[in-house]
């Protein structure tokens, strides 16, 4: 089903996240972090190229990243992902970030006792 | 993500998928470009193969490669020769702008044909790349056009200057032009910049 655009800027937020995280357990591929990214997520960050791709980009650009083509034996050579370490400072500084976004958010989205008044209404 | 800005027209074939992407980022270095189109190619095909080797059956999956290509560019931004390009042209364009470059008389039809036609192309010139080349870029490109305007319009041709010629009118519309051009140049890529879609590669 197509996604709401606000629903897709909300997502725009987390594939940072997603892919630091993802990578800060070792080194990834593109389809590698997108299958993993999906499975984990529950086909909540279900990224396609068009995003997974420039995000990657920018993140080398960035330094958080670095790249390199292995070849295999058999089969293409693959252009795999490794986190550095700005890119772990970067993400304790977003976990920590994410942590107080979502409690202070759901004191917002939902409020303690609201769900008794309306049911009491 | 599924169902994004990138569900635009989809690539019935991976010839096609590829021939759209790496002309949507023309513009890039060489270089890059292909290391970037054989990194998404890559990443397709073992797409597909975990799908059973048929592209018909990723492709509804996959991205616009249109849309993928020019996000890339908007990371990489453009090679250097397109902003040597741009910057070149413009001045080129700048000097034709000044009636009487071309064609004499300048105050003939001619020569205002051919500065009326050079000025459009130069704003156009100038517009378009100040949505691709970045603010830097479009800004020299925008002095150099207004700076070999102004040197044009003051140097001698055929003995007289444009300038000594033009009523103090022509002059005052002379310089509005001439400023209206760095603004035609800067405004898209500022634009961008506010939407958070243009940063400076």
């Amino acid at each position: 089903m197509p996604e709401k655009p606000w629903t897709a800027e909300l997502k725009k937020g987390t594939v940072q996240l997603g892919i630091l995280a993802l990578l800060s357990e070792g080194r990834r591929y593109g389809f590698e972090i997108i299958e993993e990214l999906k499975g984990k997520t529950g086909g909540y960050l279900d990224l396609k190229e068009g995003t997974l791709y420039p995000a990657l980009h920018r993140m080398e650009k960035q330094g958080l990243l670095v790249s390199e083509w292995v070849l295999k034996e058999a089969g293409a050579p693959r252009k795999y992902y490794s986190i550095t370490p700005e890119g772990v400072r970067s993400l304790g500084e977003a976990r920590v970030q994410w942590k107080q976004m979502v409690s202070g958010l759901e004191a917002v989205i939902e409020p303690k006792g609201q769900g008794r008044k309306e049911g009491n209404a | 993500m599924s169902g994004g800005q990138g569900a635009g027209r989809r690539a019935a074939s991976v010839g096609e998928y590829e021939k759209r992407l790496r002309g949507a980022m023309r513009l890039m270095k060489g270089a890059t470009r292909d290391a970037v189109a054989r990194e998404i190619l890559t990443g397709i095909d073992a797409q597909v193969k975990a799908q059973g080797g048929d592209f018909a059956r990723v492709a509804p999956s996959l991205d616009d490669p249109a849309w993928v290509g020019l996000q890339m560019s908007k990371v990489y931004g453009v090679a250097p020769w397109v902003k040597g390009a741009v910057l070149a042209g413009a001045a080129l364009l700048a000097a034709l702008t000044v009636p009487g470059v071309v064609s004499q008389p300048s105050e003939g039809l001619g020569g205002l044909f051919v500065a009326l036609a050079a000025f459009a192309a130069l704003v156009g010139l100038l517009f378009w790349g100040g949505s691709k080349v970045g603010v830097l870029a479009s800004a020299l490109s925008a002095g150099a056009a207004a700076s070999v305007r102004v040197l044009v319009f003051y140097l001698p041709q055929a003995d007289v200057s444009p300038a000594s010629a033009a009523t103090v009118g022509e002059v005052a519309l002379f310089g509005i032009t001439t400023a209206l051009l760095v603004v035609v140049a800067l405004a898209p890529s500022l634009a961008l910049r506010l939407q958070g879609g243009g940063k400076e590669p």
